[in-house]
Formats: C-alpha cells, sequence, structure tokens
C-alpha cells in the first residue's frame, strides 16, 4: 500500500520518562486517520516528531517516502499543519497572519485567501486583529492556515477544540470535501470518539506512548456486537434471573447496567422474567458498540 | 537569506523603528542641551570642551540603541517561542538557523545604522550650537575628525556585535527580563572596561577578542538553544 507517512520505532522521552515509544504509524495516501488516545498518551509530541518540531530519540519518520532529518525543508511544502492551539500573530489581522503564512510557505496564489477565509465562515472577521478573536474564531483561521496552501498532508491536532457543534460539523464537512475532492491525506487527532468515528477511515490508538492498534475503521465496525442495554434497580439479582433463564453471554457494568451480548432474546420476554421476580426495570433497548467501546476495551486491556 | 531577511522586516515594522530612532536622538540632542546650558549658565561651572560632549554622545547612543536592541530581541526572537508561534515558523519549508540568523541581522543592522545616525546628528549639533551660541569650549577643528571618526566606528561595531548579548543569555531561558537587564549589564561592564583606555574607546584587539567570544557565544545558543521550542 502507498503510505503518504510512516514512522517506525519511533521514541521519544523526558527525563527518564518515556512519552513515545517504538510507535510504528502507517498513513495510507488518501485516507482520513483517526489518531486517538487519552490525555497525555503521546499523540501531540508524535505529531511534532512528524513534523520535525522535537527530534526523535530512536526511530524515523517518513513523509512521502522520504526521510525525514535535521535538514529537510522542502517537504513541508505539501504538508499544512495544526499543532496543540491555534497560535498567532496577535496583532495582526486574519488576512495579514494568512498572507505571512503564503509568503513563509512560497504560495504565490494569494487569491486563495478569500477562498479559505469563506470556506472557515471568517470572511467578515478578516480585518479584525487576531486577539480580538474568541477562541473558536482562532481555531477556524487556524484550519484557514492549514489548508490555504493546498496541502497534500494535513497534520490536524484536536482541530475542533472549542468549536461549537455547528462548527464541529462544519469542519468535518471541509475535512471531508477535502478528502474526498482534492485527495488530501489528514492525519487527524481529536479525543471526541464519536468525531473520529464520524470522519476516519483509519484507526490508531495509541495509549502511555504505545500504539495499540491501527486498523482501518471497517474492522472496528466489524466487531461492533450489537447488544441489548438493561438499566435495573438491582444488577446482582437481574444476572441470576439472566443465568436461570440460559442467558451466559452478558456483562454487569455496574450496580444498575447489564448489557447482553445476545440479540435475539425477546426484550418483551425479558421484561416480564424481570418484573415478574420483582427486578425494577428503568429501561431496555437495542445498541451497538461504538468505536468508544472498542477504545476502552483495548485501552483498559492494556493497563 | 535576503528572502527571509524581506519576510522578517514584514513584521519588524520599519517605519515603527525609523520613528523611535528619529524620538532617540531627538532626546539624545535636548539632553546635551540641557547639559551644555547647564554649564554655559552657571558661573561656578566652566563650559564644556567639544570631546567631553563627544564622549556624552558615545555613551547616550550606545546605551540607548544597545537597550532598544534587547527590546528588538525580546519582540522579534524570544516572544516568538514565549508565545508559540515559533512552532508555525519552525514548521515552514525554511531553513530554522538562517530565520533565526536573519532577525539577528535585522537587530545589528538597526542598531549600527540607528547609533551611526545618533553620532552623525548629534555631533552636527554641537557643531551648530557652537557656531551659533557659542555653546562649548574652543571652536571645532576639521582636524578633530581624525579622532572621532575612529571612536565612532568603534564604538558603533563593538555594540553591533555586543547586541548579541540578550540574544544570548534571553534565549537560555527565553526569558525577556534576562535580555534586558543583560543589556543593561554589557553596557556597564563595556563602560569599565573603556574607562581605562587612554582612548575612551576599544582597542582593536579588544574589538577583535569581543566579536571572537560573542560570536563563539552565539553559536554555541544556535546549536543548543534555538531549535528547542520549550
Amino acid at each position: 500500500m502507498d503510505h503518504i507517512m510512516e514512522t517506525s520505532g519511533l521514541r521519544k522521552s523526558y527525563k527518564g520518562n518515556v512519552v513515545v515509544n517504538d510507535v510504528n504509524i502507517h498513513v495510507p495516501k488518501g485516507s482520513i486517520y483517526g489518531f486517538v488516545g487519552p490525555n497525555g498518551a503521546g499523540k501531540s509530541t508524535v505529531m511534532k516528531m512528524i513534523l520535525n518540531l522535537i527530534r526523535p530519540e530512536a526511530g524515523e519518520v517518513r513523509l512521502f517516502g522520504e526521510k525525514v532529518t535535521g535538514q529537510s525543508c522542502e517537504i513541508f511544502k505539501r504538508v499544512g499543519s495544526i499543532i496543540e492551539n491555534p497560535y498567532f500573530y496577535e496583532k495582526m489581522t486574519a488576512r495579514q497572519n494568512l498572507d505571512l503564512h503564503c509568503d513563509y510557505m512560497g504560495f504565490p496564489n494569494k487569491e486563495r485567501i478569500d477562498e479559505v477565509l469563506q470556506m472557515v465562515d471568517l470572511q467578515n472577521a478578516e480585518r479584525k486583529q487576531v486577539r480580538h478573536y474568541s477562541l473558536g474564531m482562532k481555531q477556524r483561521l487556524a484550519i484557514a492556515r492549514a489548508i490555504l496552501a493546498r496541502p497534500e498532508f494535513l497534520i490536524l491536532d484536536e482541530p475542533v477544540n472549542a468549536l461549537d457543534p455547528e462548527g464541529i460539523r462544519e469542519m468535518r464537512h471541509l475535512f471531508q470535501q477535502l478528502n474526498q475532492e482534492e485527495g488530501t491525506t489528514i492525519f487527524i487527532s481529536n479525543h471526541i470518539l464519536s468525531e473520529v468515528d464520524l470522519i476516519a477511515d483509519t484507526i490508531g490508538i495509541i495509549q502511555h506512548g504505545n500504539l495499540l492498534a491501527e486498523l482501518p475503521i471497517e474492522e472496528i465496525h466489524k466487531h461492533q456486537a450489537e447488544y441489548i442495554s438493561l438499566q435495573v434497580d438491582d444488577a446482582a439479582h437481574a444476572a441470576a434471573l439472566l443465568e436461570q433463564m440460559g442467558v451466559t453471554n452478558f456483562s454487569v457494568l455496574d450496580k444498575e447496567f447489564i448489557r447482553i451480548y445476545d440479540p435475539d432474546i425477546s426484550g418483551k420476554i425479558l421484561s416480564k422474567t424481570l418484573i415478574e421476580n420483582g427486578v425494577g426495570l428503568e429501561s431496555l433497548g437495542r445498541s451497538q458498540d461504538t468505536l468508544e467501546d472498542y477504545f476502552f476495551q483495548l485501552t483498559e486491556n492494556g493497563k | 537569506m535576503a528572502h527571509l531577511i524581506k519576510l522578517e522586516l514584514k513584521k519588524f515594522g520599519i517605519a515603527r523603528n525609523i520613528i523611535f530612532t528619529f524620538a532617540a536622538i531627538l532626546f539624545s540632542i535636548l539632553f546635551i542641551t540641557v547639559s551644555l546650558w547647564d554649564s554655559m549658565t552657571d558661573p561656578e561651572q566652566t563650559k564644556d570642551t567639544f570631546e567631553s560632549t563627544y564622549l556624552v554622545i558615545g555613551l547616550l547612543t550606545s546605551f540607548i540603541f544597545l537597550v532598544y536592541s534587547s527590546v528588538l530581541t525580546a519582540r522579534l526572537i524570544i516572544e516568538e517561542y514565549n508565545q508559540r508561534t515559533i512552532t508555525i515558523l519552525f514548521s515552514y519549508p525554511l531553513n530554522r538557523m538562517e530565520l533565526i540568523a536573519g532577525k539577528l541581522i535585522i537587530i545589528m543592522v538597526y542598531t549600527a545604522v540607528s547609533m551611526t545616525a545618533g553620532y552623525l546628528c548629534c555631533s552636527g549639533y554641537i557643531v551648530f550650537a557652537d557656531r551659533h551660541f557659542d555653546m562649548l569650549e574652543g571652536t571645532f577643528r576639521i582636524s578633530m575628525l581624525r579622532t572621532w571618526i575612529p571612536m565612532a566606528i568603534t564604538t558603533v561595531a563593538v555594540c553591533t556585535v555586543l547586541s548579541l548579548w540578550p540574544f544570548i543569555i534571553g534565549m537560555i531561558r527565553k526569558s525577556v527580563p534576562a535580555a534586558i537587564i543583560t543589556s543593561l549589564i554589557v553596557i556597564v561592564f563595556r563602560q569599565v572596561i573603556i574607562s581605562k583606555n587612554a582612548a575612551d574607546h576599544e582597542s582593536l584587539l579588544q574589538l577583535f577578542l569581543t566579536a571572537v567570544i560573542t560570536f563563539g557565544a552565539a553559536l554555541f545558543i544556535f546549536k543548543k538553544k534555538v531549535p528547542e521550542l520549550y
């Protein structure tokens, strides 16, 4: 498979504390790669190493098939990024910041500035100094800057932080549009797993600096089991009744919640049995495992 | 490199800094005027000589523009680190060392040009003031330029080199106060050194040694501290 970015054996530690350990990432060309993990898992550190902002202690990063070294410069003409928070020259306007970005990137088409401001819905605020922007507006402007020079590869570290639900949806559509219409490969980290589930076609899960899994989203969806979710007033009693009914494939989540991984069981019979035996039934419904469930299964096993 | 300097000049704000240079020169002229007027009108004082007034000009210009060079270092370099805009700059397809070197060149050239302008304007002013208002002891002779010009060239050269020290010290902890305090310490240190020299300015050997030590220290900072983002 053609990979636009690969890391092999990437390692980084700070003061003896290993924050990234033997990370091997493979981002297929044309994909949207969701990079997920809890806070402090090492996501931003990996992204900074990809951008050559910090040097790995061991391992290497290959961008467009080329090894990234201290001397790599030209390769970054093809990369757009947002790392950590949206940083700008606060006393400059949005347009001035974007204009400067074009100059530094060696991107001559400044008409594109109007286009990207429109894409992120900041066309009416472009003359305002960035210091007067809200965090959400800065985030939009950072996205505009990242996509301005038509990069082939976008590295986005929590790009929808501070955006409202409407903004999140708009940016999701924008990323999908860039990916589908312009063929931009996107490497995106996000702590909102449902958001990653909606946008990514490949997932990498990192915890404590280790990449626990890297697989296509279809693989995750294949393993996502359907289940019946029960909320009762006495889970222990309900569990005993389920065993009497011959149901074995279930798990008790806490004092109230039970999941039954046997979708063929009739909800009607189930509710009748529980109520007749004195178990208070608060709710009963059918659901499917989400990326979040997969993530927690994986990260809890990794602990 | 020229392209990088051009880009950095956009952030530098040439007009704003030219205005500062004019203001600093006007302040120096005002300071000299007050000093000359005081010694001229006070019967207990003798009038200042051209030599002593020229030394004051050297002190004033080096003080003002060395301190200002530290402010520029803080604004153009250290604040890029503190405000994290350096992560954006370093993700561009540019040589990072050249990028920072470009900023330093702007600061050094600005210091040299402003100091030269300061020397020219203030020296011209004392000649003018003496000719029209007889404010100084003796009269200006062209032969004085034989001392004045080398003194001015050495002072400008030394201060241009010394304007790197706020960068060297300030970058250790990416600290703006450290950069500014360094400029003040450098001024005092230089004053102690030159007060021991008969010519009241550095010898060529001192200038050479200062340049070697300063560029050596700057190179070390380039290797160790410039690539460090945090």
